[in-house]
């Protein structure tokens, strides 16, 4: 035996090792920096909770169920708020995302235009579209529905770019060989191909929108989040604590839906 | 007839030194097969993709039944392309279509715009795909989707979908490389007996010399983009492979039986 035999053998070179060390350190470092700042005490946090459960206790149960109907109707116009918006937006995504992807528009300006575009809206959160919507159209729902749209165009296109471009790469070619055109080859050959892709972002587009528009609803986009926010102003918290529920029982019964639909289109 | 004349031609990628096509060319009559082999990156694939412009030469003329492709605009360039048929490795199908769907796209070129978008083939086209599908044992897979059928059914689909272009050139980039050796066969004789039966012109590049020679009555030899051999197979002896591929036939494997002197 070599003296070198019973030395563990490293996997990876001492750089790469040393690199992820200080990776790891500097992260920790951050993470306490930033908690230290923000004046968060995890001691307070976990003692302070006799406070939180006394207020839930106190407040908001029972729910009030007296207002059903009010309810009910801000529950469905978030519902209509989230698939118009998305809905809407993947048949804009779908337009914006053939002029993106480069194996089918040929302008690499192009390309980059309808990139940039679509970060510029995806970075933008939908809070602020509402802010800068209500003070031009004022409260209720139409300004949800654009302040969501804009949001999802920008994520759907970066999205649909990138289930075209993989396909793209296979097939464009193949039927570009055969001398047909671009529109006959995209409706025959790549969008065929694209479809489960689509549906896949589409139906996790409405999860994510049914949840933001509660959330924008709260800042004067209408439906569910207005109500709630309405209650909470009022100190009605037995009745903001019926339309907490109904989010939850929303959003978990459209993740349900979406599930389901997901495994029938076999996307 | 002539098919296929190529003359000069050249094609520097961007950003490289060397061409990785100089100054090439030759000339191809129906019904003739022509295997093209060459060691990896001697430009086999560059040499395909600039006959139908699916990359563009820089230099150069190439000739499809005496039309001029290099230089023609957009139009023309379809035009000419449904003349020639191409075979890809990954015989690029469409995974969720049907096999017929992907059969029929063959025919995409020859339709209005109209026509194409909506998928509008013309019934007689349909009779006949799935007699060509039948004729090759994939009767049965008419309704299969593409994506589930075996490598070798799949490149079978793949040559269908160009011979509905009814090519006067068959271009077939390494048809066979990632197949089992017995599918690889039956590929091979489907290649061979459909472009005989058609006098259809077979440029296929290859990377198993004792397959080209088998199957190829004439070899093009390639090396660093240009052709260094261009005759009878019987002709290609084993000095020539060597010069081919810069190295002794003793570090080559050439294949099962030993078909070269
Ligand atoms: N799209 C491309 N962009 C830049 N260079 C390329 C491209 N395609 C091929 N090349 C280069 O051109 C040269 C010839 O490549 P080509 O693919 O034609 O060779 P080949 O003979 O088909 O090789 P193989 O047998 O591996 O398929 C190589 O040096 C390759 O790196
Ligand atoms: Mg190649």
């Amino acid at each position: 035996m070599s003296p070198d035999a019973r030395k563990k053998l490293a996997l990876a070179s001492r750089e790469s090792r040393r690199a992820a060390l200080i990776f790891i350190a500097a992260l920790a470092a951050l993470f306490a920096a930033s908690t230290w700042f923000t004046k968060f005490n995890p001691l307070h946090a976990i003692l302070a909770q006799e406070e939180f459960w006394k207020f839930i206790a106190a407040d908001f149960v029972p729910p009030y169920m007296g207002k059903w109907r009010a309810l009910a109707d801000a529950a469905l116009q978030t519902m209509y708020m989230a698939l118009a918006s998305a809905g809407i937006s993947a048949a804009l995504s779908v337009l914006l995302a053939f002029f993106g992807t480069p194996g089918i528009c040929r302008s690499r300006m192009v390309n980059s235009a309808v990139r940039a575009f679509a970060s510029i809206l995806r970075n933008i959160p939908a809070l602020v579209w509402v802010f800068i919507l209500v003070a031009a159209y004022g409260i209720g729902t139409e300004v949800g529905v654009l302040a969501l749209i804009i949001g999802t165009v920008g994520f759907l296109t970066r999205c649909y770019i990138e289930t075209l471009d993989e396909i793209a790469e296979r097939n464009l070619e193949a039927l570009k060989a055969t001398g047909a055109g671009i529109l006959p080859v995209i409706s025959q050959a790549i969008l065929p191909a694209a479809i489960p892709g689509f549906i896949s972002w589409f139906l996790y587009c409405v999860e994510l929108n049914i949840r933001a528009s509660a959330i924008i609803g709260m800042v004067g986009a209408g439906g569910i989040g207005l109500l709630m926010m309405g209650y909470i102003k009022q100190y009605n918290y037995a009745a903001a604590s019926t339309a907490i529920l109904a989010v939850a029982i929303i959003v978990i019964a459209v993740n349900l839906l979406t599930d389901c639909l997901r495994k029938l289109t076999g996307a | 007839m002539e098919i296929l004349n190529i003359s000069g031609l050249t094609k520097t990628y961007r950003g490289a030194s060397e061409p990785a096509v100089r100054d090439v060319g030759f000339a191809m009559d129906a019904g003739e097969m022509v295997g093209v082999i060459g060691s990896s990156g001697a430009g086999k694939s560059t040499l395909m993709r600039c006959i139908n412009r699916l990359t563009e030469p820089d230099g150069g003329r190439v000739l499809i039944e005496g039309r001029e492709i290099t230089g023609a605009g957009a139009g023309a360039v379809r035009e000419l392309r449904r003349r020639v048929g191409m075979v890809f490795q990954h015989h690029n199908l469409v995974a969720r279509l049907t096999v017929l769907q992907n059969v029929m796209h063959g025919r995409l070129g020859y339709m209005s715009t109209a026509a194409g978008v909506f998928g509008r083939y013309p019934e007689e086209e349909k009779r006949r795909a799935i007699e060509l599908l039948e004729k090759t044992g994939l009767g049965e897979f008419l309704y299969r989707r593409a994506g589930e059928l075996s490598g070798g059914q799949m490149q079978r689909v793949g040559i269908m979908r160009a011979i509905m272009q009814r090519p006067a050139l068959l271009l077939c980039d390494e048809p066979i490389a990632s197949l089992d050796p017995a599918s690889a066969l039956v590929v091979m004789e489907l290649i061979r007996d459909i472009c005989r039966e058609r006098g259809i012109a077979c440029l296929v590049n290859l990377h198993q010399v004792d397959v080209a020679l088998k199957f190829a009555e004439r070899i093009v030899g390639m090396r660093g983009g240009e052709i260094i051999y261009d005759g009878p197979a019987s002709e290609l002896d084993g000095e020539t492979i060597e010069r081919i591929y810069g190295k002794p036939l003793s570090q080559l494997m050439i294949g099962g039986g030993a078909v070269v002197a």
